[in-house]
């Protein structure tokens, strides 16, 4: 018998009709989408409409499989010819996918959706680019099935397992800026033809246009070395109430409140230690003093309070009064926090007090001091 | 999948091969009950209903059902060459869109489909043709038999004398890109402008001697294939012998078909389908013969029963007139 070699499965190009193409009800995509007996179908009955038709329904319903993005993307750009799939002989004229079972799947919606391509896909479906492995056909023998289907694992386990090497977040940002910049695609046409949902597009997009201007204000102000990373700023980006105070325009794309900008960036290299390069020496075992993305997320927080006087200090880059206000205001109202207060010196330990006797006492002169003119201060306001 | 068991599965698959031409159609489900005697109870539990969802395990159950009867009904064309009397199909069944499947038998099945009486009623022969196709044991008459029916398809096809013939057992040409006369001539001669381009067909045919009449037919051997690839190759070429006789120009387009009494392995179809080779099988023959021969072979009379002894003499008709690469086209 003329076999694949399942440890070196060879095969030749070809460029098959889709329906030419049968979807493999064994394909691993299905397990724990279809019943057992389903993938359990006999070589000889695989190519047959019922099993045909059970496995594209599965594959078009599931929405694990995530074939809204794919069908947008290929209804958009074509089938990309450089991604071909695997498939075997299956009899005199059919040939089963091993891999690429999806793509086939997005393919055969488009050709039958009443819907039709535009010209320059539709070009692209006539044929689907093939990796024919080498070896006799099908022909109904389980045993030659499951040889193939052994042979494609190399070629799935790359794909799958191994996997293509995502891009870093900077890449990927970059990428679509490009595309956004370069090529003048909206927002809505990166995420029809390349499949992430459009909110996705939307806040790396912005992630990415806040990161380049804080590039900027990184030369302007001759930061030592680049510290903060894209994630810094997706983080910010999620964020509406930092959109809004940064001034997030729908119609410029971009945010506008230029003096919000600075701020915030002010805010986050100040907290996270951020020197300017002149003023530092070497700084090899430089560590942040705190997160960048808690950074961000407690000036999220501080904004989501619309707290005028918390806002006001923040303009100001009084950073400290805006924390100590947002800390009063998280610990609650007055009466809340007076009770706080006593009970925080009704519970003091004889080992407390004699810890540090001279402070402490002049800590409660003080908060003595501090009380009787607070008291005064609010019987003047209720007389 | 076993229905209960795997005899059952069996059980349905003879059932279905050995239905009547003239079975009525009736939905897969009834058919597996009433092969399998079961209960109402028992067919409740085990096969759906047109109102059962879809991604019911029963529903599953009638696919996996209908897939081993299409892949049984391929098996025996494709193994056997022989036309089963059973069809199976998937239609509409109620008013929400849902598809059953359907059985029926293949006459029945014809005549509700809008096929005319008398081809009908000649199809019902298709097991005595077939035998009559299997007992050709003489590769000459399979080619007269191929150069009638293509005499029958176009509007010239002959078979050819059988030495330095080249591979080539019968050709046939249509004339193709007609325009009006009104937009290329000066007097209106007729509606249509024939341009002089044909396409041309050559044929090879392959008797499976030795073969009985009901045997289960061989498999061709590949060199058969190499034979009618190299046949036409050379007819491409200046030495082929056919340029003259059948008008075969350098750019003609030229489409080889293989005429065979024995069976193509998956491999060797597939190596026809991937070299735009048509082939007529025995399955295809059977058909061609029912929508081509002349009335004589199924006369109407004798309630279009299948005439071996006229088949024979339209087949012999084409014998007498074989074509001679030497005779040029005046």
């Amino acid at each position: 018998m003329n076999t694949t070699d399942p440890n070196r499965p060879l095969g030749t190009d070809d460029e098959i009709e889709p329906h030419r193409l049968l979807l493999d009800s064994g394909n691993l995509r299905l397990l724990e989408h279809a019943p057992q007996e389903l993938l359990e179908t006999p070589a000889d009955q695989i190519g047959t409409s019922p099993i045909q038709d059970r496995v594209w329904e599965i594959i078009r319903r599931e929405p694990r499989f995530k074939l809204a993005g794919l069908i947008a993307s290929i209804r958009s750009m074509g089938f990309l010819r450089s991604d071909r799939l695997i498939v075997a002989r299956y009899d005199g004229s059919k040939m089963l996918v091993l891999e690429g079972n999806r793509r086939l799947a997005a393919v055969k919606v488009i050709l039958e959706s009443k819907t039709k391509p535009q010209k320059h896909v539709a070009e692209t479906l006539g044929t689907l680019p093939c990796y024919v492995l080498n070896g006799d056909t099908v022909s109904g023998d389980d045993s030659k099935l499951k040889i193939y289907r052994d042979a494609a694992l190399q070629y799935i386990g790359v794909r799958h397992l191994t996997g293509i090497e995502q891009w870093e977040p900077a890449s990927r940002y970059e990428f679509l800026a490009r595309l956004i910049d370069d090529k003048h695609m909206t927002p809505q046409q990166v995420s029809e033809e390349y499949g992430p949902p459009l909110s996705a597009v939307l806040r790396d997009y912005r992630a990415h246009l806040l990161y380049r201007r804080f590039r900027d204000y990184e030369l302007e102000f001759k930061l030592k070395k680049h510290r903060l990373t894209y994630n810094t700023f997706a983080e910010a980006t999620r964020s509406p109430d930092i959109r809004t105070w940064l001034g997030w325009s729908d119609d410029e794309q971009n945010f506008v409140t230029e003096a919000h900008i600075r701020n915030f960036f002010d805010y986050v290299v100040k907290q996270i230690g951020i020197q300017p390069m002149l003023l530092e020496e070497d700084d090899q075992d430089w560590t942040p003093e705190e997160s960048a993305e808690a950074v961000v997320r407690r000036y999220r927080d501080m904004l989501k309070r619309e707290d005028s006087e918390i806002n006001s200090n923040l303009e100001q880059g009084d950073y400290a009064k805006a924390h100590e206000l947002f800390e009063l205001r998280r610990a609650g109202r007055l009466e809340q926090r007076l009770k706080g207060y006593i009970n925080g010196l009704t519970s003091v330990s004889k080992s407390e007090m004699q810890e540090n006797p001279a402070n402490t006492v002049k800590l409660l002169d003080d908060l003595s001091r501090e009380a009787l003119d607070l008291k005064s201060i609010i019987e003047k306001l209720i007389r | 999948m076993a229905i209960i068991s795997t005899d059952d599965d069996q059980r349905v698959v003879e059932a279905y091969l050995a239905i009547s031409s003239d079975t009525v159609q009736v939905e897969l489900s009834s058919f597996v009950a009433t092969t399998l005697n079961l209960n109402p109870s028992q067919r409740a539990q085990l096969l759906p209903d047109p109102t059962t969802p879809a991604d019911d395990e029963r529903v599953l159950r009638l696919e996996r059902i209908a897939a081993m009867l299409i892949a049984a009904r391929n098996r025996t064309l494709q193994d056997k060459a022989l036309i089963p009397s059973g069809v199976i199909f998937k239609q509409s069944a109620g008013d929400a869109g849902q598809f059953s499947y359907f059985i029926e038998g293949l006459i029945h099945y014809l005549s509700r489909s809008g096929q005319e009486d008398s081809f009908v009623a000649r199809v019902r022969n298709k097991d005595e043709i077939r035998g009559y196709l299997c007992a050709i044991g003489d590769g000459v008459k399979l080619e007269a038999l191929a150069g009638s029916i293509l005499r029958k398809m176009f509007a010239a096809a002959y078979a050819t004398r059988g030495s330095f013939d080249q591979g080539i057992d019968c050709f046939a040409s249509d004339e193709i890109l007609h325009l009006h006369s009104w937009c290329l001539n000066e007097e209106m001669v007729s509606d249509l402008q024939r341009l002089g381009e044909r396409v041309h067909i050559i044929a090879s045919c392959k008797a499976n001697e030795g073969n009985d009449a009901d045997g289960k037919p061989a498999i061709l051997p590949p060199a058969h294939l190499r034979e009618l690839i190299g046949g036409w190759l050379i007819q491409r070429c200046d030495s082929g012998l056919w340029h003259r006789r059948a008008g075969i120009k350098f750019l003609s387009p030229l489409q080889l078909l293989l005429v065979t009494t024995y069976r193509l392995s998956d491999p060797s179809l597939s190596l026809c389908q991937e070299m735009g080779v048509a082939v007529w099988g025995v399955p295809g023959l059977i058909y061609l013969i029912c929508e081509y021969a002349p009335d004589e072979i199924f006369p109407a009379a004798g309630g279009h029963v299948f005439s071996v002894v006229e088949l024979d003499k339209w087949v012999g008709m084409a014998d007498q007139d074989r074509a001679v690469p030497e005779v040029a086209v005046a």
